[in-house]
């Protein structure tokens, strides 16, 4: 199983990004694959994360990039900028749930992050244009992922069985 | 003389923005202010004009760690202008919510923001490393509350299920068999989890204190009770503010409330421990004895053992909710708005939460007022700090720092809340 996990706020402009991904992968109707909304709280992701095989997680980030860049980490090996992913000064969010997963051992067996550039997240403000084609490529970006992840898994299914 | 300045720009593991400004003549502090930053919100102004039942859902916006106290504060307030009374299952339900709230703040606060003080981590993930059983108990523990708070609010944060006159839809009695199983274990590991934090290392520092909290017949305050504090004080909310006033201070963007003739005054978990310990279950009267407490706690750092206590009550108490629990013929009373003011207060997490409502007769807001439990703190906060960090005013920046945020801390302050946290700014002159 897969599990998709779109984080973000309707109401922030940008924020919206990983949600609208979500939305769009859920749509795909993938056999083997699930799809998540959630809010970025930290405790959540965990939680989700427990007992995992794969898990792939998308949100929109704050970045020096141009709006729209898509940036990709694997938990396993990459660091993940904590700015990126600032969710609250009194909760915590996804770069302090991958630390705190590794310290728990909590995380699952793959974890692939697509954040996406935001250009604004003010409250009431639609998608940006410049996001909202980022939107389509990280769709497009995950799809491959999922598609790579399946084959994979064939193929040691395969040489499992010989 | 010599001048110390210290600034804390940002304080961390607090909800909101705010800074510290810490000045000290010769080593003594002389002045102690929590210049909050955030700008105000106007969600008074914002309810003038909306109808009665929408207070619920909008005043739960001002918060997303206490949205549910909102929501009953502003329940409360309401029925009491329209001349309701809810009790029952209905009532029952709404403690259960209470407790829900209680839990998943207490257990963020406990454990992944207030620990790491005590056992000298910048934070919980440093802590992890070294206490990993400790932080998947806390985990455990909030999630168990996010749980109850989803299933009867609809949703974890910002719950939608809350109206004036009930709920907009009561659970069945058989679906609360896996929550209330969650919740026993989460007892369980809560119970562990006092005998733990009782061994942790507290400053011996005590203050006397004025503490104001609701007090209620026969009940640990939630939803209901008069205002009472161990000055003699016993009010209805509408006499609140005959009581408490707030006062403007040129740093802050939030209000300081003050207790009328006496000044700075405490609410929140060690507010309502040292005013209702007779009112704790057995278990959580037990529980505090093994942390070492008695029934009297002056010293603001061990509120980190009385939140667990009252996470171990609110779990105890939600249990014995659901065991007790009869559906309701229907999930809300229908209500015929009229022209009135209303009052209320509740127990949020922090402490109480003060929402008072003028309707005109087709139930328009006329005039609302909200005071929240972090405003009523702030000059206690200033106080404590100024009583406290003077021991280490000679010290580097960052130990000052981390003793300043610590002190803080022991409130669980919530800025988004008051402002409707830290930078610090010391300042240490010397005359030599």
């Amino acid at each position: 199983m897969i599990t998709v996990i779109g984080i973000g706020t309707m109401f922030r402009g940008d924020d919206v990004a990983g949600l609208a991904v979500c939305r769009k992968i859920n749509a795909l109707a993938r056999p083997g694959v699930r799809c998540l909304e959630q809010s970025g709280d930290g405790a959540l992701l965990l939680d989700t994360w427990r007992g995992a095989d794969t898990v792939i997680v998308c949100d929109a980030v704050m970045s020096a990039g141009p709006p729209g860049a898509l940036y990709e980490f694997d938990a396993q090996k990459d660091t993940l900028p904590e700015q990126f992913f600032s969710y609250s000064t009194h909760q915590f969010g996804l770069a302090e749930s991958v630390k705190l997963a590794e310290h728990l051992g909590l995380l699952p067996q793959r974890l692939l992050i697509v954040g996406i550039a935001g250009k604004t997240f003010a409250l009431g403000a639609p998608l940006s244009d410049e996001v909202s084609a980022a939107v389509t490529a990280a769709v497009a970006r995950i799809e491959a992922m999922i598609a790579a992840i399946i084959a994979e898994s064939a193929t040691s299914d395969a040489e499992y069985a010989e | 003389m010599k001048t110390r300045t210290v600034n804390i720009d940002y304080l961390s593991r607090v909800e909101g923005e705010t800074s510290l400004y810490i000045e000290a003549n010769d080593g003594k502090v002389t002045a102690a202010q929590l210049q909050i930053f955030e700008p105000p919100r106007f969600f008074e102004a914002f309810l003038r004009g909306r109808d009665f039942t929408e207070a619920p859902d909008i005043t739960a916006r001002i918060c997303g760690i206490c949205p549910i106290a909102y929501q009953m504060s502003a329940t409360h307030a309401m029925e009491n202008a329209l001349g309701v009374q809810i009790d029952g299952p209905i009532r029952a339900l709404r403690r259960l919510l209470y407790c829900g709230e209680w839990i998943e703040s207490h257990a963020l606060h406990m454990f992944m923001l207030h620990a790491p003080d005590f056992l000298g981590y910048k934070d919980v993930i440093g802590m992890a490393a070294d206490y990993p059983e400790q932080v998947k108990q806390g985990l455990e523990i909030k999630k168990a509350g996010n749980s109850l708070a989803a299933f009867l609010g609809g949703r974890e944060i910002h719950p939608i299920n809350v109206r004036v006159g009930g709920f907009y839809r009561a659970p069945r009695k058989r679906d609360f068999a896996p929550l209330a199983e969650q919740l026993k274990r989460s007892r369980d590991v809560a119970v562990g989890a006092a005998q733990w934090l009782g061994q942790l290392n507290f400053p011996d520092f005590h203050r006397k204190y004025e503490f104001v909290a609701l007090r209620h017949d026969h009940e640990y305050p939630m939803n209901e009770g008069n205002i009472i504090s161990n000055t003699g004080l016993a009010i209805s909310a509408s006499e609140y503010e005959d009581h408490f006033q707030e006062e403007h201070v040129s740093y802050s963007h939030a209000l300081q409330a003050v207790h009328t003739s006496y000044g700075a005054y405490l609410v929140g978990p060690l507010a309502r421990y040292n005013l209702n310990f007779d009112r704790l279950s057995p278990l959580a009267q037990e529980a505090a004895r093994t942390a070492g407490l008695s029934e009297v706690c002056d010293n603001p750092f061990q509120s980190i053992l009385v939140r667990c206590v009252e996470t171990i009550y609110a779990l105890d108490e939600a249990i014995r909710i659901i065991d007790s629990y009869e559906e309701p013929e229907a999930p809300h009373i229908s209500i015929t708005p009229h022209a009135g003011i209303g009052y209320a207060c509740t127990e949020a997490p922090r402490g109480i939460l003060y929402h008072k409502y003028q309707l005109d007769e087709n139930g328009a807001i006329l005039d609302a007022k909200i005071m929240p439990p972090t405003s009523q703190n702030q000059k206690m906060i200033e106080e404590d700090l100024r009583a406290y960090v003077e021991q280490y005013i000679q010290e580097d920046d960052d130990t000052l720092t981390r003793h300043c945020e610590q002190s803080i801390r022991n409130y669980d302050p919530c800025i988004s809340c008051a402002t409707h946290f830290l930078q610090v700014t010391a300042k240490r002159n010397t005359s030599a």
